[in-house]
């Protein structure tokens, strides 16, 4: 099972995290001065207006894109100092993410997606356990274009759960959401984010 | 971290886009074939004459002379240091009874300058005669053939009982001349040595030591035999004064004894050791050698020339096909990496390393290449080759059984090229991509900016175009790389289309011009 950490201090920790853009003269702000914190085994929502910039600060907190200024510490690790090499360790090993448009590789069955996030970690998740968890277990051989809109969302998550991370990210996981309840195993930290419909 | 599953995608890169990949693959293949069979051809000639002069140990110089060679030039040309080997024949130029043929009969020639047997077998006595190859069709074995006048041979009729191939004689239309006949000679026969009967021979063949070792149609040994032969002429010129006196003296004797007869004649019987011989009477010319390389013989020279011409052409025409491979090569793999944009993104939002994510690109790109390379190397090392020979040496009696060779540098420099214009140009934009975050990647790429182009800065003009010209005109301008492919690629095409076409009609015109136009009169006995 998941090792559990049994310190009071926070697990997810931003401190003035900002991210800017610049257009000519003008600096456009994606994120700015964000700072909250999220504790081990939460179950956190992001909910905003379009153009609020939660994207951006999922990418961020997925070591998927460097911000501009201001402290990521994950699991007591610093992200927003990481370089190159190392974000690409983080986002191995101690990251799951569920994309917005799924983004499975077409030339793969579903089967083969999960494993392709499953053979790079030393511990990884069964390929065939995964898609029990999210029911798809009887369409492994399928290509994602044979697959629903749903189905293919199914495959993602079980894509990202495979690894095990220590953190688990989604974005818009809008028919998901319906179903978190029926995972119980699933106790660590969630970050999920909402389109603006709900908001 | 085991990789098996970005293998597995990597093989419906290729399945899944099968046009794209041979494209690319017959590209290649078409500029190594080009390449590599213009590059060996030219070797290719010269290995076979090489090896057939090698194998007859064709002489480097023969050296005939007006006195014909005697005892004293043999000692000459045996005892200088630089000679190897030296053979000495006879030979006559015979006209055959009941025909426009001439022949140069020659003495057989085991040693030096041997001859190939073709057919039947080589005369055993000087009653039978081996004739040239190319007279195969107008002669036949066991045939009799009658010379009208000998010459120095002993016999007029002979017993045809081989056809041969002659190391000496190259060009299977032009022999050489002669004085008798029609000056032109048809071709050479071989018989033994006893049939002549001459006090000097006619002809003597040369090897030096230094030579052995050289490659026969290469500079080296050109001026290797130069200079050989310059050694070997003035030793040789030192025998002409002798030479000389000796004949002055005959002529003298027989002019005495022709003028002590006329004399006796007349009733005055004379001493001919009285009789003065007037300087201004003795016409007799003075001694000369004459010694030919190689190069003098008809069809040898030509043969190194077009080898190297063809050489020179491997420098010019594969540079267009492979500079059009490269060009497709190029923007395929650079269309390529752009399409798995989304997929490059994903792997590396799940953590995979760019040598992990390179490993498509590089299968894809890599087996393309080589595959093309292999390819255009199996047509290009024996199928071109062949093809250009046996249009060069149409007129050459080299022109069977020539050898393909294979070499490693234009297999190299092929496969060189093609892997630049697809491995490193597909890692090269790969590498531009994965310089990227992956949530840039993720996100699909944003439309590029539109501009003006320079037509719409003409307000009249540009009113005046329907929208159709409208876009054309903008994609004309916009994308200049796209539009100077194009252009380059319909360039070059056309220039190697009328080149070709224009090569044709030139040489077809020489024949014509020279035989009907400038040439206008033809001599026949």
């Amino acid at each position: 099972m998941y090792a559990r950490k049994l310190i009071i201090m926070a697990y997810i920790e931003l401190k003035n995290n900002t991210k800017t853009y610049q257009s000519g003269d003008t600096t456009i702000y994606a994120n700015k001065n964000i700072t909250f914190s999220v504790a081990q085994g939460e179950l956190v929502i992001i909910l905003g207006s379009s153009g609020a910039g939660k994207s951006t600060l999922l990418n961020i907190l997925g070591g998927m894109e460097p911000n501009t200024s201001g402290d990521v510490i994950v699991a007591g690790k610093n992200i927003a100092n990481y370089n190159a090499k190392q974000l690409t360790t983080y986002r191995r090993n101690d990251m799951g993410f569920v994309f917005q448009f799924y983004n499975l590789i077409p030339n793969l069955t579903a089967k083969e997606n999960v494993e392709l996030a499953a053979q790079i970690v030393p511990d990884a998740m069964s390929v065939d356990k995964a898609l029990q968890q999210v029911d798809l277990a009887n369409r492994e051989d399928n290509f994602p274009a044979q697959l629903s809109g749903g189905e293919q969302q199914r495959v993602a998550i079980a894509r990202a759960i495979a690894k095990k991370p220590e953190l688990l990210l989604c974005d818009e996981p809008t028919k998901w959401f319906n179903r978190i309840n029926r995972y119980p195993q699933r106790r660590y930290c969630a970050n999920c984010r909402q389109g603006d419909s709900h908001s | 971290m085991r990789k098996t599953i970005l293998y597995k995608d990597a093989l419906p890169a290729i399945t899944h886009s099968l046009g794209r990949y041979i494209a690319i693959i017959l590209l290649i293949g078409l500029g190594t074939f080009a390449f590599v069979g213009l590059k060996m051809a030219g070797p290719d000639m010269r290995a076979t004459g090489g090896n057939f002069f090698n194998k007859h140990n064709l002489a480097d110089v023969t050296i005939t002379s007006n006195y014909g060679i005697n005892s004293t030039d043999r000692a000459t040309i045996r005892n200088l240091p630089e000679v190897k080997e030296a053979a000495f024949g006879y030979f006559q130029d015979v006209r055959v009874k009941n025909s426009h043929d001439t022949l140069r009969v020659f003495s057989q020639s085991n040693n030096i300058s041997s001859y190939e047997l073709i057919k039947g077998h080589f005369p055993d006595n000087k009653r039978e005669i081996a004739l040239s190859y190319l007279l195969k069709k107008k002669y036949h074995l066991g045939q009799q053939i009658t010379f009208s006048k000998p010459g120095i041979l002993k016999n007029k009729t002979y017993r045809v009982v081989g056809f041969v191939k002659s190391s000496e004689f190259l060009d299977k239309n032009q022999i050489g001349q002669t004085n008798i006949g029609n000056g032109r000679l048809t071709g050479i026969a071989v018989t033994s040595h006893n049939a002549f009967a001459s006090p000097v021979y006619q002809v003597s063949r040369v090897t030096f030591k230094n030579t052995a070792s050289l490659s026969p149609f290469s500079v080296a040994y050109r001026n290797r035999v130069y200079c050989d032969q310059d050694k070997l002429q003035k030793a040789l010129n030192k025998n002409r004064r002798d030479k000389y006196n000796k004949y002055v003296a005959l002529y003298k004797a027989q002019y005495r004894q022709k003028a002590a007869r006329q004399l006796l004649k007349k009733g005055i019987p004379i001493n001919p050791n009285q009789i003065e011989v007037p300087k201004n009477k003795i016409k007799i010319a003075y001694p000369s050698y004459t010694i030919n390389g190689r190069e003098e013989s008809q069809g040898y020279s030509s043969y190194r020339a077009d080898s190297e011409r063809v050489e020179v052409l491997a420098n010019v025409f594969p540079v267009f096909l492979f500079a059009v491979a490269a060009l497709v090569s190029l923007t395929t793999m650079m269309r390529f990496v752009e399409e798995e944009r989304t997929n490059i993104g994903t792997l590396k939002a799940l953590g995979y390393g760019n040598g992990a994510i390179a490993i498509k690109f590089l299968l894809y790109s890599t087996s393309a290449a080589i595959l093309g390379v292999v390819l255009g190397s199996i047509l290009g090392y024996t199928f071109l080759p062949d093809l250009i020979i046996k249009a060069y040496l149409a007129s050459s009696t080299l022109g069977t059984g020539y050898q393909l060779n294979f070499a490693w540098g234009p297999l190299l420099i092929s496969l060189a090229v093609a892997l630049l214009s697809t491995t490193v140009i597909s890692m090269l934009t790969l590498w531009q991509t994965l310089r990227e975050q992956p949530s840039a990647l993720l996100l699909p790429k944003p439309p590029k900016n539109g501009s003006r182009i320079m037509l719409e800065h003409i307000p009249w003009l540009w009113r005046y175009m329907s929208f159709s010209a409208k876009v054309t005109a903008r994609n004309i301008f916009r994308y200049k790389s796209r539009m100077l492919m194009t252009i380059l690629g319909v360039a070059g095409c056309t220039g190697l289309l009328v080149m070709g076409f224009g090569i044709r009609d030139s040489l077809q015109g020489i024949g014509h011009i020279q035989y009907n136009d400038v040439q206008k009169m033809i001599l026949s006995p």
